[in-house]
């Protein structure tokens, strides 16, 4: 069993809000309006087999790097983001183009939003569709990689792309995000997590087919 | 599954205060860089340096985490002051990874890993299962519970306040040289004991290679 889970403290609320990074509104992932995190908890379960079957998903490969940059802002350039998603596709061996859905880390800042719209714009073009869940769940912290790990499992499971909310004015047009739920066939889905100080960790997860 | 270690270097500090031997200056050249420094990261960056390679992929782990920031937010808090932005950046898991990332420009692999009083022996099987697809790596483990009103929380024994170990280590096919007892180093951080065991075997060594059987 994988567990993430983190839980709502005014720490966590405070530390944010003295960075200028915490959203007094409904958080607003890519768009041009957005002004940082809503700051949330939540918990996700994952249970792991070495069995595969159709109700399952396939855990495909996965990258980690670090940005060796800032404490707290990411590789303007987004080196570390692109070195985690490069890994994983290597890992997983597959090409940028079958990635069908990207979960974005997208935590609604300033920062993350525009360098990681450009850096999953540079690897994957226009095709896959991006979107950051927070937007419905808030930033889980601790606890959002094995959760928007779930989310991602889901759409393959259930073949939907879930849809950009609070998404209006989109900061990258180059991107495919769906206004939507989108109902089409998802066989790998890309997720982010990036962290604190440049720690940044990309998975994919595939379909597992009957053979 | 048992996965063998070769240690190939390590690298240890501690005191029953503070450690005052970590030789930031030399380490971080960066005034700004260092002033921000956490007790953890100045010790995994010394330790880092004692054995000379920033640029392997690291597993580092502890305890207790980044206290000092932690009770400056959480005083911060109960007094009505403003959190200190520093402070609560400071105050992740993660922070000495991040810091070993940007002194050492290194982009690799780094990972924090916490489990109380298992963090060394989690911190072993973590690397020694990445071990298996690397060429060698770093495993760290401190802790550092130097902060302030620390007497009055202090119920686990801990007397040496700050402790750190390093160990480089590769994959090998070799037999085990060396074994763990489960042996307690009374007034150390418990966290910490099994990382202790093995520098003190390697001590008693003085030579010659060292094997330990990780079983995962």
């Amino acid at each position: 069993m994988v567990v993430g889970a983190d839980e709502l403290s005014r720490s966590a609320v405070n530390g944010f809000d003295r960075l200028g990074i915490a959203s007094h509104s409904p958080t607003r992932p890519f768009d041009m309006e957005r002004n940082g995190i809503n700051v949330a908890e939540g918990i996700a379960v994952l249970a792991l087999s070495n069995q595969k079957s159709e109700a399952c998903v396939e855990i495909m490969g996965c990258g980690v790097s670090s940005d060796a940059y800032n404490i707290t802002h990411p590789h303007p350039q987004g080196e570390g983001a692109m070195a985690a998603m490069n890994q994983a596709l290597e890992a997983a061996g597959l090409n940028a183009s079958n990635i069908d859905y990207i979960n974005a880390h997208g935590t609604g800042t300033v920062a993350n939003d525009e360098i990681e719209s450009a850096s999953i714009e540079k690897l994957f073009g226009s095709k896959p569709f991006v979107v950051s869940t927070k937007a419905v769940t808030g930033h889980t912290l601790g606890a959002c990689g094995a959760l928007e790990a779930a989310i991602s499992a889901m759409s393959i499971l259930n073949n939907v792309i879930p849809p950009c909310t609070n998404l209006s004015t989109p900061v990258n047009t180059a991107l495919n995000h769906p206004v939507d739920a989108t109902s089409c066939e998802v066989n790998y889905v890309l997720s982010n997590a990036f962290g604190f100080g440049g720690g940044n960790a990309s998975l994919i997860l595939g379909k597992v087919h009957a053979d | 599954m048992q996965i063998n270690l070769e240690i190939l270097n390590f690298a240890h500090v501690e005191d029953l205060e503070k450690c005052t031997t970590l030789n930031e200056k030399t380490v971080v050249s960066d005034m700004m860089l260092r002033r921000r420094l956490t007790r953890n990261a100045r010790i995994a960056l010394y330790l880092t340096h004692q054995i000379g390679d920033f640029i392997s992929p690291v597993v580092i782990g502890n305890a207790y985490g980044e206290v000092v920031e932690t009770f400056d937010i959480l005083r911060s808090i109960a007094t009505g002051e403003t959190v200190s932005p520093t402070a609560f950046q400071n105050s992740v898991h993660n922070t000495p990874a991040s810091y070993l990332s940007i002194v050492g420009q290194n982009k690799g692999y780094i990972t924090t890993v916490s489990d109380l009083h298992e963090t060394s022996t989690s911190v072993l099987k973590v690397g020694a299962v990445k071990s298996l697809k690397l060429e060698k790596l770093l495993l760290i483990v401190s802790d550092s519970i130097d902060f302030e009103r620390v007497a009055e929380l202090n119920r686990c024994g801990i007397a040496l306040k700050e402790c750190g170990v390093a160990l480089q280590v590769s994959y090998t096919q070799k037999e085990p040289t060396m074994t763990l007892s489960g042996k307690s180093y009374v007034g150390y951080s418990r966290s910490i004991w099994p990382m202790l065991e093995i520098i003190e075997k390697l001590r008693e060594a003085k030579s010659g290679e060292a094997v330990i059987a990780i079983e995962i």
